[in-house]
């Protein structure tokens, strides 16, 4: 008897693993729903790191001055995107 | 039904294995078909493995002697969810559960992304699987629980009495599932790697799972204390006998990794460090089991193998993509958010090491019958005991030292602006919290508080913890001034001109928010945990009717008045219960009791605190000894009993701190969405200023 139920068992999962392959039933392969291209991923990203710059001003942690120089544009103002903002400057160029 | 389980385990290997080539294979050739089976084998071991799990099971529960492991670590007198918690009392059922949580989790994240993420995710599950393959070779080479005796003896050894507690399957089950969460983060940081695709896309993919992790990883630590501290011969070492460097290191590796992939636009050197950190997911995860099990067989050195194996491989990738990922670094300076940060997760990788280094020293003396590795105790202390691998009281220093600068620069890191801080600006933020800080501390100094250790731990904690308050504060205010400042229309919203954007996707706040509250629950627990060096301690012998007088470091003045003792029979044990009532002025006597069980399975006596808590601290009462001590069947006695009370600071604190931790990752976890789609990101506004 438990022979037997280990044989199903057994040959149950190795039907359930196999079906694809025996019948060629695909897995998606490559970008799938909702997946992000570098692009988009790239600018998502560029946007959550401009929102922690617009929180950082909002919540007195960074100068007006220092928000226009990284950002490009004055607080509050969405866009169009005007030119890419200075990047900060290195800790060696500060001192 | 262990017979089929034992089957199931077998069947599961081949699976395991078919599984693992075929996802590299389906992803290396793209074919759609192999991977299909690939999950599909994730899903039947999984299936596998729950079988196999029962069938334990239902030996130990049906006290089949004739398997060694159930003779080693059950016996008949066992209540039965003890019985069950045998599961993880040796190698083998340890690494069983571990195995079966990994390929739950497996099973989720391989349905959850089955439309998601396909590039990463065929590499992913073949990671997956390879771990998985690896603990079935062990499971079924070197530590199979289905291993049969020669003869059925009567009974077994029983239950190491450490392990008989309540608080045990809770402990376990968060345990391992944090440990199998934790690869998740391993697995798809792997794929990245191996296709090349090492930009933010993956973090974004692991990032729940990895939170995740945290909360089951946190939640096993609070409830180890926990475990540690109701047991009167463990209370006052915590940390210094870890059973948890086990759980320890895990935490450490989550938390560091989710300081990295927290961070925003900084993909080069976050990204490298995220990565890191990922990759120490599985090595963490194959310690921890090492240091969470007996010293009884060859499955510790293979786990150990596991651990270095997992983590050579990974270095081997990481070092042929170091190029690519450092070319996106830069941007950032180190005094910033971003720099605190990665300040925080260095010192928490020093932290590991000292977690790990006295743990894993005893072990390897143990294994190797020498004095183990510098620093570290010898075998005798390691002994053949599943709970308490000890730790060098140097690693312990320096433990103790990382974590609590770690905890400092996480408490400054806040305050500090994205990229770039100004130091002007950031100094008044960080005043307040200090000087609350120096007042707290040097108001304990006045009152006679010396140990150094314990300063600073509360110097650092309230910084943390007032900082987080503010932080909060400050978050509040800047989301009320950012809607005010466009109109009080969020963009997207009803009438508003500007398209959806990614900024504003629901749960920005809830993660911010959520983030302050780990913080503040993290500093509260600190607090707790420092604050319990300054308990106080009283040791007397009372009779019945009499009366002991505790003294707190506080100041409050707690009575407690011997009542008695009763006698209980239970299942595996006789046990002596002491009843005492507390009483205090102007408020109603509470009953407190502390009790002795004198084990039949295995023999051995376990006392158990009685502990009551108030909003500063413990009382913290256990019975030492009775004289002429009642046997079963034996009227009480009157004679005295000895009882020792501590009086233990802040303690509570340390489970209040664990659970807004917990609550605030659960809030981030929610808030941010359990790896939900991106929010959709329009051409505006992007691709500019603060992240090149």
């Amino acid at each position: 008897m438990t022979l037997a139920v280990g044989l199903v068992l057994a040959i149950a999962a190795a039907a359930w693993v196999l079906h694809p392959v025996v019948a060629g039933i695909q897995a998606p392969m490559g970008p799938g729903e909702g997946d992000e291209t570098a692009e988009d991923h790239r600018r998502r990203e560029a946007l959550a790191a401009r929102l922690e710059l617009e929180y950082d001003l909002h919540s007195g942690k960074l100068d007006e001055s220092d928000f226009r120089r990284w950002t490009g544009r004055p607080a509050g103002e969405p866009g169009p995107d005007g030119p890419a903002g200075d990047p900060p400057p290195s800790d060696e160029e500060e001192r | 039904m262990p017979e089929v389980g034992e089957l199931a385990l077998w069947t599961a290997l081949p699976i395991s294995i078919w599984g693992t080539v075929l996802a590299f294979a389906g992803a290396a050739w793209g074919r759609g078909e192999l991977v299909l089976s690939a999950e599909r084998s994730v899903q039947a071991v999984f299936g596998l493995l729950l079988v196999a799990c029962v069938g334990l099971g239902a030996a130990l529960l049906g006290d089949r002697f004739e398997f060694a492991y159930v003779h080693l670590h059950s016996g008949r007198p066992l209540e039965p969810v003890l019985k069950l918690t045998a599961l993880r009392a040796g190698a083998p059922g340890f690494l069983l559960l571990w195995t079966t949580f990994l390929g739950a989790v497996s099973t989720v994240v391989v349905w959850r992304n089955r439309k998601r993420h396909r590039t990463l995710m065929p590499w992913a599950t073949g990671t997956l699987l390879a771990v998985s393959t690896f603990l079935l070779v062990v499971l079924l080479f070197a530590a199979l629980p289905f291993e049969r005796l020669a003869f059925a003896p009567a009974d077994g050894h029983g239950l190491h009495p450490d392990l008989q507690s309540l608080w045990m399957p809770g402990l376990t089950g968060a345990l391992l599932l944090g440990l199998a969460l934790l690869a998740v983060p391993f697995a798809l940081a792997t794929a990245a790697l191996l296709t090349g695709r090492v930009d933010g896309r993956w973090v974004d993919a692991a990032r729940p799972w990895g939170r995740a992790a945290w909360i089951f990883l946190t939640a096993a630590l609070v409830m180890t204390l926990r475990w540690a501290y109701e047991d009167p011969g463990r209370s006052a070492g915590w940390f210094r006998e870890p059973v948890d460097g086990g759980v320890l290191l895990p935490w450490i590796v989550a938390t560091a990794w989710l300081h990295c992939a927290g961070i925003r636009g900084d993909e080069g050197r976050a990204g490298l460090w995220t990565t890191g950190f990922a990759g120490l997911g599985v090595p963490a995860a194959a310690l921890a089991a090492a240091l969470a099990v007996p010293i009884d067989g060859v499955a510790v050195p293979l786990l150990l193998a596991l651990a270095g194996a997992s983590a050579g491989v990974f270095l081997v990738l990481l070092v042929m993509r170091l190029p690519v990922l450092r070319a996106g670094g830069g941007g950032a300076s180190w005094r910033s958010r971003e720099g605190a940060l990665l300040a925080a997760n260095a010192l928490l990788l020093v932290a590991f090491v000292a977690a790990a280094w006295g743990p894993l020293g005893a072990v390897i003396a143990a294994l190797t019958g020498g004095a183990g590795i510098p620093g570290a105790v010898g075998a005798e202390a390691a002994a053949l005991d599943p709970v308490r691998p000890v730790t060098a009281p140097v690693a312990t220093g320096i433990l103790l030292a990382a974590g609590l600068l770690s905890l400092l620069l996480m408490a400054v890191g806040p305050a500090l602006a994205h990229r770039r801080a100004n130091l002007r600006r950031t100094g008044a933020f960080l005043l307040p919290p200090a000087v609350v800080a120096v007042a707290v501390v040097g108001t304990l100094a006045l009152f006679a508080v010396s140990q150094a250790a314990v300063l600073f731990g509360v110097g650092v904690g309230v910084f943390a913890a007032v900082s987080s308050v503010l932080e909060l504060g400050r978050a509040v205010v800047a989301r009320r001034r950012i809607r005010s400042a466009r109109g009080g229309v969020r963009p997207g919203g009803a009438g508003a001109q500007e398209p959806p954007r990614a900024e504003d996707a629901p749960g920005d706040d809830g993660v911010r928010w959520g983030f302050a509250v780990v913080h503040l629950g993290t500093a509260v627990a600190v607090l707790g945990l420092a604050g319990a060096g300054l308990g106080t301690e009283t040791r007397e012998s009372v009779r019945p009717g009499g009366s002991i007088t505790a003294t707190s470091p506080l100041g409050n003045v707690y009575t407690l008045r011997y009542q008695g003792l009763s006698t209980h029979q239970a299942r595996n044990a006789w046990e002596i219960i002491a009843l005492l009532t507390l009483e205090r002025p102007g408020r109603p006597a509470v009953p407190v009791t502390s009790s002795t069980r004198f084990l039949l399975s295995p023999p051995g006596t376990v006392t158990t605190a009685g502990i009551r808590s108030f909003l500063l601290e413990d009382l913290y009462l256990s019975l030492e000894a009775v004289e002429g001590a009642p046997g079963p069947g034996d009227q009480p006695t009157d004679e005295p009993a000895t009882f020792r009370v501590r009086m233990n600071s802040f303690v509570p604190w340390i489970w209040v701190g664990g659970g807004l931790a917990v609550t605030g990752m659960v809030f981030v976890l929610l808030g941010a969405g359990m790896g939900a789609p991106p929010a959709p990101v329009s051409n505006e506004g992007s691709g500019q200023g603060a992240s090149p």
